[in-house]
């Protein structure tokens, strides 16, 4: 276990995921791996797509990409969403926890934190609830137990 | 040797001022505001700033629509709600440029967007009416007095009452 003085000099390996109108945040560790699709028909079958699980209304048809995403049993599972993809590490006081209203009032489970990033407040989603939120809307594909290679 | 016309004088001003009655009461600070055509208050003590609600405000996704998102004051996130909806008035036409109150109460601290801000005043305890039968319904479990406020009445809301309430998932 790490001390607070540890913790505050930590950086945080993070993914921006930039979409049309929002940018969303999620934590690296999470991340195994992402692609750049020509054009829709090259999606697995097995990509969940991320209009599914995001309650962010429309999204540009630009850059489709797929994201491999780990989970805690050690499978995989992939995210597709047209968007932009951005790696960043940010020190630890950039990290903020969500305000506790806002802990008690979401709709959104998968709504972690804040991140502050070039002057803006950006949404930390946790990846481990995406899954479980995907799984719940009938993706049974986000639940794959193979592991990553 | 009897005293000169100074001496009789300080003497009866310092009378004077020993006759004078404490007349001072409790007071109350407040923070007038309106939300549409109504107006309304909180007890200053529980505002702990006045922003002007130019403030950039980030949208959060998977909120309820009364929360508006975050502002960052000087390092400190806020949440920024609308009390429109738990207090069943009609929104506001425009309701992203109105100032914002910092309220802190009830273990909760956000951010509160309003109409207009009206005053920041101190009145005496006594000029708070008690809330008459009349009030709407839906004010009544928020409302904790009456006051007057330039001929207009005034609804001091219940900020404890107000975040409780929100916390639990109304408005």
């Amino acid at each position: 276990m790490k001390s607070p003085a540890e913790l505050d000099r930590l950086q945080l390996s993070l993914v921006v995921v930039h979409l049309a109108h929002l940018s969303l945040v999620l934590d690296a560790t999470w991340v195994a791996g992402c692609q750049t699709l020509k054009q829709a028909s090259d999606l697995p079958a097995t990509a969940v797509p991320a209009a599914a699980l995001w309650p962010i209304g429309e999204q540009s048809r630009e850059s489709l990409r797929l994201l491999t995403l780990k989970t805690p049993e050690g499978g995989s599972w992939q995210l597709a969403f047209y968007g932009q993809l951005e790696f960043i590490q940010l020190p630890a006081q950039d990290l903020h926890p969500l305000p506790a209203l806002m802990q008690r009032r979401k709709t959104w489970p998968a709504v972690k934190a804040l991140i502050s990033h070039q002057g803006c407040l950006r949404v930390l989603l946790d990846v481990p609830t995406l899954q479980q939120q995907a799984l719940e809307a009938g993706y049974s594909q986000a639940n794959s137990r193979s592991q990553l290679v | 040797m009897s005293n000169s016309p100074v001496d009789e004088l300080l003497a009866l001003k310092r009378e004077a001022a020993n006759e004078i009655v404490d007349v001072d009461e409790p007071g109350v600070k407040l923070v007038v505001f309106a939300l549409g055509e109504r107006y309304f208050a909180f007890r200053g003590k529980f505002i702990q700033e006045i922003l002007p609600g130019s403030e950039t405000l980030f949208y959060v996704p998977g909120m309820p629509a009364s929360i508006q998102g975050v502002i960052n004051v000087r390092g400190d996130i806020a949440s920024v709600i609308l009390l429109q909806e738990l207090l069943q008035l009609q929104a506001s036409r425009d309701n992203q440029q109105g100032p914002i109150l910092l309220g802190h109460a009830s273990g909760m601290h956000t951010g509160i967007r309003v109409d207009e801000l009206l005053d920041v005043m101190d009145l005496p305890m006594s000029s708070l009416k008690p809330v008459p039968d009349s009030l709407p319904e839906s004010l009544k479990p928020y409302v904790a007095a009456l006051l007057d406020f330039k001929g207009k009445a005034v609804a001091l809301l219940d900020i404890e009452k107000v975040f409780q309430d929100y916390q639990e998932g109304l408005g």
